[in-house]
């Protein structure tokens, strides 16, 4: 059988650096507090023998699902155990390269070392094929097992012991299957909702038909017209009418249309139409009418143009004569500013002589006033003697020639005005005849312009001949629209019956259709869709065949261990735990009515139920007897057992009795036993009478992984 | 006995057997998503054809 005497790890799990860890003794204790490394060590066993298959959903233990095997603060990472077979040694050793990817050596007792395919076809020779499951269900007791099996629903219960059965797969295999939910009736479903459709389908098509028939017969269409031989009839009609049309307005039709088959509607339904569209276009008075439409649209611009430059020219004349009518025309005013000037030159003249005289008088009243003079009565001028002469002067000068003076002034002012006002009105005058000649010079262009363009001569009213051509052009029009009216209408006629074509058409296709439908059921095609349905029922069958067989290879696997293992089973508890209600445990299988997995009863010696009087540490010391029972049963090539946090919930007896069952196994086989509980390591001290070493798990950082101390050799 | 034989035994028909072979296969090539993928390859298959066949009906009767 195979031993391990030394674990060397690196960057596993919670290991950062390297460490290597004695396994030599017959009992190993892993001593320390939750979280500082010690399951790791554990694991790495596993991981090392076992490789990726103690990882992922298929392991049965829900913490594999995504377990991340290498540190996340280091790149190496790799597992070395020693392990002996009597007196032989071989180092297996496991490197991580990738998630998914590692390389497992083995050195010989020879010391050769052997890789890949090599190394793992020794291993398997080493560990006589013993499955990761069988490791898991008799070798190495894992704590989550525990943890399960103390959970009181039974669904999670059953779940723990078709672990500790090693079970878990055929579970798994269940769940995946029920997860992918496969329905066998899914598509007969949607047979039986197409059938539904195609009935609805039916229905809506012959009311359909029902009232395109009635709509044909208000236009005079006969029920036995409304078939292919009608259809085809009509057809032959509708080209034999486009035939004569064409012929009388001396057009042709497309060869195309003439070589179409009546039978083909839909090409010759589109056919037909653009001949139609053709002649529409072409047809003789069309194009005479085009003419006469652009000549009438030119009549009417040129009518526009004309009367907008009469209009102009009208205006500014008439705002001329108006302006002549108020102020006289242009000779007359150029005489009143002539007789305006002269008027003012003999006012000047005027002003200018009594200036004159008013000068003289002014220097004679100095004169006298002057000290020179003794006799102020004798005039300086005449010498006329005159008494109060001086005073006469200045009185005189004062009310003759100064208020004269002013007159004069005023009106010279008056009459300066009066000219400039004279001024100004020639000057508008001039402007107005100006804006005058000009639009007339445009009427002129416009007027011998259009009519240069429509011949009308000089000496002729512009307006009046436009209107009579557009009269004239009216009438042929209406001449014309007439023929052409008679034309369209003729087309007009020939549409209508390729629209009762149509009609009858879409009745025929609508009963064609509805024909298929009716025998679509009694298809080929229809046959093979039922047969997908059958094929996807069948799979589904077998699906259900296949659930089946696995619940009963299940139960029946776990029937067959049961057996070997009960009595054990019931040994170990009785002794664990010393129940003084329960003397004999009877351990039974039998299939769940509602889930189908396997749901496992236990038994008193009176065939009563034993779990609802269990307690926790009851319900740890049964899952530890079930683990024990088949440790001992299972045929494996391992001389160790290995137990993960075994005391959970036991009470001091019996982690005391089962230190006892340990000691006693301990005999024939090396325990490794990893532990967080102080009086359960207290009574390990005392119980084992075998040698052992005791691991401290003191404390654990990020960098350095865990601190291990190696607490004594006994 | 390993889980694939075990099961078998309880199979009769031929072409489960077959089946039962792959979805094992799957399930410890892939996990779970092995024995969907094996189930939902078989049925997408079979629902494949069928919506084919179903599309040229529906092409028949117009929809």
């Amino acid at each position: 059988m195979l031993s391990i005497t030394k674990v060397k790890l690196k960057g596993f799990r919670g290991f950062v650096g390297e460490q290597e860890l004695d396994f030599s003794s017959p009992i190993t204790i892993l001593f320390g507090e939750n979280g500082k490394g010690k399951s790791s060590l554990l694991n790495s066993i596993e991981w090392c023998l076992f490789g990726k298959d103690c990882i992922g959903e298929d392991t049965g233990i829900r913490e594999r699902i995504d377990w991340e095997v290498k540190n996340r603060n280091t790149k190496e990472c790799y597992v070395e155990i020693e392990i002996k077979e009597n007196d032989k040694e071989y180092t297996v050793r496991r490197v991580w390269k990738s998630k998914t990817k590692d390389e497992l050596s083995i050195m010989l007792p020879e010391g050769r070392t052997i890789y890949g395919e090599e190394a793992k076809k020794e291993l398997v020779k080493l560990t006589k094929n013993f499955s990761f499951k069988d490791f898991l269900t008799s070798i190495y007791q894992h704590q989550e097992v525990i943890r399960f099996f103390l959970v009181q629903k039974p669904q999670y219960r059953n779940e723990a012991i078709d672990r500790l059965l090693g079970l878990s797969e055929y579970r798994n295999i269940i769940d995946g299957i029920n997860k992918v939910g496969i329905k066998g009736e899914t598509l007969q479903d949607e047979i039986d909702k197409m059938s539904e459709k195609v009935k609805t389908k039916i229905e809506v098509w012959e009311e359909q038909i029902e009232e395109k028939k009635k709509e044909l017969n208000n236009k005079g269409i006969q029920d036995n017209e409304i078939s292919k031989d009608g259809a085809r009839n009509l057809a032959a009609n509708i080209k034999n009418s486009l035939k004569d049309f064409s012929q009388n307005i001396n057009l042709n039709l497309s060869e195309t249309f003439l070589k179409v088959d009546e039978s083909k509607f839909n090409e010759f339904y589109e056919l037909a139409k653009q001949e139609i569209t053709r002649l529409r276009s072409e047809m003789p008075g069309i194009k005479k009418q085009k003419e006469i439409f652009e000549k009438l649209s030119r009549i009417k611009q040129d009518l526009n143009n004309y009367k907008s430059a009469q209009d102009v020219f009208s205006e500014k004349n008439k705002l001329l004569q108006e302006f002549i009518q108020r102020n006289g025309r242009i000779d007359e005013l150029k005489k009143k500013k002539t007789d305006k000037e002269k008027e003012i030159k003999g006012k000047e003249k005027e002003k200018e002589e009594i200036s004159l005289l008013a000068v003289l008088i002014e220097k004679a009243i100095k004169y006298l006033k002057s000290d020179m003079v003794i006799n102020k009565n004798t005039c300086p001028v005449c010498g006329t003697e005159k008494e109060g002469l001086l005073d006469q002067l200045e009185k005189d000068y004062q009310e003759k020639y100064e208020k004269q003076l002013e007159e004069i002034n005023k009106e010279l002012e008056e009459k300066k005005n009066e000219l400039k006002k004279i001024e100004d009105l020639i000057s508008e005058y001039r402007k107005k005849e100006e804006d005058k000649m000009k639009f007339e010079g445009e009427f002129k262009k416009v007027s011998e312009s259009i009519g240069n363009a429509w011949g009308i001569g000089e000496r002729d009213d512009i307006e009046k001949c436009l209107n009579n051509f557009k009269n004239t052009y009216e009438d042929e029009l209406k001449e014309i629209e007439i023929t052409v009216k008679k034309k369209q209408e003729e087309l007009n006629k020939i549409e209508g019956k390729i629209d009762i074509l149509s009609r009858i058409h879409e009745v025929l296709k609508l009963e064609s259709q509805m024909e298929k439908a009716r025998n679509i059921e009694r298809s080929d095609d229809w046959r093979k869709l039922q047969e997908k349905a059958d094929e996807l029922k069948k799979f589904a069958q077998k699906i259900e065949d296949i659930i089946l067989a696995v619940k009963q290879a299940s139960t029946d696997e776990a029937k067959s261990k049961i057996e070997s293992a009960k009595e054990k089973i019931s040994k170990y508890f009785t002794t664990i735990t010393n129940h003084p209600m329960i003397s004999q445990i009877n351990f039974e299988v039998s299939e769940d009515p509602r889930t189908g997995s396997n749901s496992y009863e236990f038994n008193d010696q009176d065939k009563e139920n034993i779990i609802p009087i269990l307690s926790q540490g009851n319900l740890n010391a049964l899952a530890l007897s079930i683990f024990l029972a088949f440790a001992e049963s299972q045929d494996s090539p391992f001389n160790f057992l290995i137990f993960d946090d075994p005391s959970q919930s036991l009470g001091i007896s019996e982690k005391s009795k089962f230190l006892e069952v340990l000691n006693k196994i301990g005999e024939k086989r090396n325990l490794i036993i990893s532990t967080i509980d102080n009086e359960f390591f207290d009574l390990s001290e005392n119980t084992f009478t075998k040698s052992k070493i005791v691991y401290q798990f003191k404390d654990w950082s990020k960098d350095k992984g865990p601190q291990v101390e190696k607490g004594g050799e006994t | 006995m390993e889980v694939k034989e075990n099961v078998k035994k309880f199979i009769k028909e031929d072409e489960a057997k077959k089946l039962w072979e792959n979805i094992y296969k799957g399930f410890k090539e892939e996990g779970m998503d092995g024995i969907k993928k094996v189930l939902e390859e078989e049925a997408k298959r079979i629902q494949g054809e069928f919506e084919s066949i179903k599309r040229d009906i529906e092409k028949q009767i117009g929809g």
